[in-house]
């Protein structure tokens, strides 16, 4: 089922960053979104997501109703001055299904609690948000975007902060989810081998270059493409059924 | 009459002499206090006291259009001449447009504050030299710096059925008006109307705010709403510990400082003021205190 479409979008803040795109997204798939720093990835998640108006063109909802949006932005830093709870901050998730003005009930703490299991952090469900680490905050914003039971979860660099035995476990439980539901997740990703193990699709843009495409994984992510959308000469390789991937840095002998 | 004066004034007399004030100055601390929490956390303390300003200068218009008009302020006068309703519609807007202070990017919210804090208050000091309202001027007086041992039934009234709307709204929409102050990109991405939330919530402040001033003066208004919840927020470690310190340590501040300045012949609305600042030194104390049990 087709969530969200952008037909024609031109996205950006006053000026467009990008020609006109298409992009869709539908249920089960598992989107990536590569490109360097400042090539305009968070703007296009924002956009699809509608935190930021669209500057031409449309964004549709195929299947009718816009979709349960679960979002952890990049490098969101929570306000110390807020004395919440981890258990707090997770059950806000849940706030868009609950409705304004309505009671949190028990069973949303227990959706809350089992999210927190899920990112392995119900020990810390009743410890202040901010003594967490930044990969346990990161972590517990993930499970804040899961507690609303999203149709779509578009997560921004959600891995930046983390270990890399902690990002593998949160993009393998990321993964597990999409296997195991409809969810639709599109993720920023500055690796490309992550990209190339969890992702289905895959969506490279770079507004410096202007280039934007958007598809299956395996069409896209060549070597050819990343070399033009990183400008350094990159290398890709199957090892053990998983893709390595090598950029020549341009020094040395 | 010596004699009369020499006598003890029992609780009776007390509550008979300053019922009103003294329960205009309960209810202000309670919606002061419970609302302290928003304007603390949001960081716009200063917008508060900026606030006061322009209610203080709402009344001072509404007064000198209705002198220019030949009315009688302590008559019955039309609506649109009612200094409350020139407050309460002058700080209404002031509150939603001071809303979107915090996120300018060219400017430095604090200076945009202090503009209005300071045009506010010149504005009323130019406007009491007026002759035309020269009777009016103590009044104006007290309601900026608080005199709340003076409080008129309709005044208090006023502010009672404001604290009660905005505490009975609030309960409903509390956990919403947090997420809101807390992650609004958040609550966008999850479909609550944000734009909605944010301005009911500055209004309510704004037009709490109006009344509240005009019932027991700007000074302990401000006083109320930043130094109960600024202690809570050092001491508390839970939304809901934090707000019932704000609004119990704001009672308690409006009942001592009432006290005091009765018994001691001290300003009420410093008094009040006063007492709610001596909740930081007490918070600073626990905070320490806490903290080296966590270190053993």
């Amino acid at each position: 089922m087709e969530l969200v479409r952008l037909e024609q979008a031109l996205i950006g803040y006053g000026t467009p960053l990008l020609a006109p795109l298409d992009l869709q997204v539908s249920s089960g798939e598992h989107w990536a979104v590569l490109g360097p720093n400042g090539s305009g990835k968070s703007t296009l998640l924002r956009s699809l997501v509608g935190l930021v108006p669209l500057l031409g063109g449309r964004r549709t909802f195929p299947a009718g109703a816009e979709p349960r949006v679960g979002y952890v932005r990049q490098s969101y830093r929570s306000d110390p001055l807020y004395p919440l709870s981890t258990l707090d901050v997770v059950l806000q998730g849940r706030f868009g299904r609950i409705g304004v003005g309505r009671r949190v009930k028990r069973a949303d703490r227990e959706v809350a609690l089992q999210q927190l299991e899920r990112v392995g952090l119900r020990q810390v469900a009743r410890q202040r948000f901010d003594s967490l680490s930044g990969g346990q905050q990161q972590r517990a914003l993930v499970a804040r975007a899961l507690a609303g039971e999203p149709e779509l979860l578009v997560l921004d660099e959600v891995t930046s902060d983390l270990d890399p035995a902690a990002a593998a476990a949160l993009l393998a439980e990321v993964s597990r989810l999409v296997a195991a539901s409809s969810v639709a997740v599109v993720f920023v990703t500055h690796e490309v081998a992550d990209a190339a193990a969890h992702a289905s699709h895959v969506a490279l843009l770079d507004m410096r270059t202007g280039q934007f495409e958007a598809g299956p994984r395996d069409a896209l992510l060549t070597a050819d493409r990343l070399t033009r959308l990183y400008g350094r000469p990159v290398h890709l390789e199957k090892r053990d059924g998983r893709t390595v991937v090598f950029v020549e840095s341009g020094v040395g002998p | 009459m010596t004699d009369l004066l020499d006598q003890p004034v029992s609780l009776a007399d007390l509550l008979t002499l300053f019922g009103p004030a003294i329960a205009a100055a309960f209810a202000a601390a309670a919606l002061c206090g419970y609302l302290g929490l928003f304007v603390v956390l949001r960081r716009v303390s200063f917008v508060s006291a900026a606030l006061g300003q322009i209610s203080g200068l709402g009344v001072a218009l509404g007064f000198l259009v209705g002198a220019v008009a030949g009315v009688d302020p302590h008559q019955p006068t039309p609506l649109y001449l009612d200094p409350v309703v020139w407050a309460l519609v002058l700080t209404g807007a002031a509150a939603a447009l001071l809303a979107y202070v915090p996120r300018l990017r060219q400017i430095a919210p604090e200076s945009v504050v202090a503009l209005v804090y300071l045009a506010a208050t010149a504005l009323v000091l130019i406007i009491l030299a007026n002759p035309l309202i020269v009777q009016e001027t103590h009044e104006i007086g007290d309601l900026l710096f608080g005199n709340a041992v003076a409080v008129r039934k309709e005044h208090l009234v006023e502010l009672v059925v404001v604290a009660a709307v905005v505490l009975l709204s609030h309960l409903v929409l509390f956990k919403d008006l947090l997420l809101v102050s807390y992650d609004a990109e958040m609550a966008q991405a999850l479909g609550l109307p944000v734009g909605k939330l944010e301005l009911f919530l500055n209004l309510s402040i704004g037009v709490s705010v109006a009344v509240a001033t005009r019932a027991v003066g700007a000074l302990p208004v401000f006083g109320f709403l930043v130094l109960p919840a600024g202690a809570a927020l050092v001491t508390m470690e839970s939304v809901a510990g934090v707000m019932a310190f704000a609004m119990i340590g704001a009672l308690v501040a409006a009942g001592a400082g009432f006290y005091l300045s009765f018994v001691e012949s001290w300003p009420t609305g410093p008094m009040m003021v006063v007492c709610a600042a001596a909740f930081w030194p007490i918070a600073a104390l626990v905070r320490v205190a806490r903290g080296k049990r966590r270190s053993r």
